[in-house]
């Protein structure tokens, strides 16, 4: 398993793990801490609605502490923490199977639904973080919304989250093969999205 | 514009048909070996429904096992699947799939349209077995996900859900490895 | 670089610095170098436009939550796994539940019961004659997980039909009205104009091939949409 690009304190996230898997909960809330906004960050470009991010952040943590006697340490802490995260996040849209992307997944083709349905996340439900959002980040938010979720993991993975390849086919436990051709297709469809954009402003 | 629609139709199904013979012939190609630079191994994939009662060989009472099929696989796992489910005595196979794996690519393996795999290959494992990222699909639902290492000979029950009066059992093995 | 495919995939490694080992970065025509700076600056805009990190409103009762769910589904195992004893999970579990940070005393004798459970659990699996997987030379599974919480993932690997055995207990059955139907098919790599493809041959009761589809690879075939339609 490839290492991850960032170097988060491995070793104080190990002594940290190894205090979970003892039953240390205080242990557990200070990995909370400090992985909750790449988290939810991740969850809320995927799932695109506040709520639906904030429930399913936590049931990712939860999971995560349930499945803490299984981790082994073969890849980071928060790696294997992140897979958890994406696993439930997928599961969730699966089921949702969220109005506004073209297609779910690229083997199965669902119906075109129109893009522009009500079930977007109105920007008054965003949260008020002080960030101010550009009218460019808008954009590239609306576009990206319009990607199916495997689409949109690779490339927000990649892109947002600056992972490698070989974690990106590790965490979504597919080829490099697919995650380079989920790459180049959603990135195509961005710049084709965008450009659109730039002609109707 | 019924004609127009008829004609429209021939045109669409002779156009089906030029693509079909000019595919077939290129399958004729590859089809000995089965395999090309890429692939890494064959896969089998079968859809059994598993029957409580009496053991039989399945071709006496059941639906007669397809004899365009090798049949010689699906009937070698028949005792192993009486072993291995000792509840179930009766075994028919209702689909199978042979497919390449490939290391860059996801490989699906549909013995059925209601019951089918996803699988990525995660490279070659000691003694010729093959390491796999393995998905079982119900209709458009994950329902399970493993990383079985398969190892030549030795097949992968998958025990699924029940129906009618009988449970629905995936098998999944390594192709041109028999034992 | 005369496959399309190829080309692309250059250059989308050579604007995330992922060029294959012993790959030394080409001369790019005009056209590729366009779109390698199309590449590079949409995945400049996306790194700088989407911030990596969302901080969750009020963080603090994010975590609070997340503690508490797990205190009582912690709880909520012990009461079922043992209901003599279900007085004191309870209380333990109920407004006396320790503060969130810091350990609780409530699990203090976690580990104990975690260590119990997992001697209960080899005895078990010892009683079952299933050999582990890993030491009998048959399928190995490093992990299996089922998403929906009601299916329980059972592997054993089975020294007589001499195969690894995955069942998922809890499933719904499917309905007795429902035709479940399978297919004969067999696929195999061909190389078409475009590069490798696959062929899928569908076969009919009698052995007669039916029909061929001819797909890339990783892709499944509108062959599949129609069957599955």
């Amino acid at each position: 398993m490839s290492e991850p690009h960032e170097n988060t304190d491995s070793t104080e996230d190990a002594e940290l793990v190894t205090r979970c898997q003892g039953g240390d909960l205080g242990a557990y809330d200070e990995l909370v801490i400090r992985y909750r906004s790449r988290i939810h960050g991740m969850i809320l470009r995927m799932v695109r609605n506040d709520a639906d991010a904030w429930d399913l952040s936590q049931d990712a943590f939860v999971k995560a502490w349930k499945a803490l006697p299984k981790y082994e340490g073969r890849s980071s802490f928060y790696t294997w923490l992140y897979r958890i995260a994406h696993n439930v996040t997928y599961d969730w849209l699966r089921k949702r199977k969220i109005e506004g992307s073209v297609e779910f997944d690229e083997t199965f083709e669902r119906t075109s639904i129109d893009p522009d349905s009500k079930t977007s996340p109105r920007k008054a439900e965003q949260p008020d973080e002080g960030m101010e959002r550009s009218e460019l980040r808008d954009r590239l938010e609306t576009a990206i919304g319009k990607l199916s979720p495997d689409h949109r993991a690779v490339v927000l993975m990649k892109d947002v989250e600056g992972m490698r390849y070989q974690e990106i086919a590790d965490t979504l436990e597919c080829s490099l093969g697919t995650v380079m051709s989920r790459l180049h297709y959603a990135r195509k469809k961005l710049q084709a999205d965008l450009q659109n954009l730039d002609r109707t402003l | 514009m019924l004609r127009s629609s008829m004609l429209r139709l021939g045109a669409l199904a002779l156009a089906l048909a030029a693509v079909c013979v000019s595919s077939a012939a290129l399958a004729q190609e590859s089809s000995a070996a089965g395999t090309n630079k890429e692939s890494e191994g064959r896969i089998y994939g079968a859809l059994v429904l598993s029957k409580p009662g009496e053991a039989s060989n399945t071709s006496d009472d059941s639906e007669p096992v397809n004899p365009g099929t090798d049949a010689t696989t699906f009937e070698k796992m028949v005792p192993r699947l009486g072993k291995a489910f000792p509840a179930f005595q009766k075994f028919e196979l209702l689909g199978e799939h042979r497919q390449s794996l490939f290391k860059q690519y996801e490989t699906w393996v549909v013995p059925s349209r209601d019951l089918f795999l996803k699988i990525d290959s995660k490279g070659p494992a000691e003694g010729g077995g093959m390491k796999l990222h393995l998905q079982v699909w119900r209709d458009d639902e994950v329902i399970l996900k493993t990383d079985p290492v398969l190892m030549p000979g030795r097949p992968l029950f998958i025990g699924g859900p029940n129906w009618r009066d009988g449970k629905l059992v995936i098998v999944v093995a390594l192709e041109g490895a028999t034992k | 670089m005369s496959d399309p495919n190829e080309n692309e995939e250059l250059l989308h490694r050579l604007a995330d610095g992922e060029l294959e080992q012993g790959v030394s970065a080409p001369e790019l025509d005009e056209v590729s170098q366009a779109e390698l700076r199309s590449i590079e600056a949409l995945s400049s805009m996306l790194k700088a436009e989407l911030p990596k990190k969302v901080e969750p409103q009020y963080p603090d009762f994010f975590n609070s939550q997340i503690i508490r769910r797990i205190e009582r589904d912690e709880a909520r195992e012990l009461h079922e796994a043992s209901p003599a004893s279900s007085g004191s999970a309870a209380e333990g579990s109920g407004s006396t539940a320790p503060a969130a940070a810091g350990p609780g005393g409530f699990f203090r004798w976690f580990p104990w019961a975690a260590a119990a459970t997992a001697c209960a659990v080899a005895a078990f699996l010892a009683l079952q004659g299933g050999g582990s997987a890993a030491h009998s030379g048959g399928a190995v599974i490093a992990s299996a997980y089922a998403p929906a919480s009601t299916v329980q993932v059972k592997t054993w690997y089975s020294e007589e039909a001499e195969a690894t055995v995955i069942d998922l207990v809890g499933l719904e059955a499917f309905p007795a009205d429902r035709e479940i139907s399978g297919q004969t098919l067999a696929s195999y790599p061909v190389e078409g104009l475009r590069g490798s493809r696959i062929a899928h041959q569908l076969s009919g009761p009698d052995g007669e091939i039916l029909m061929t589809l001819v797909a890339a690879p990783g892709e499944a075939p509108d062959f599949f949409g129609a069957l599955v339609n």
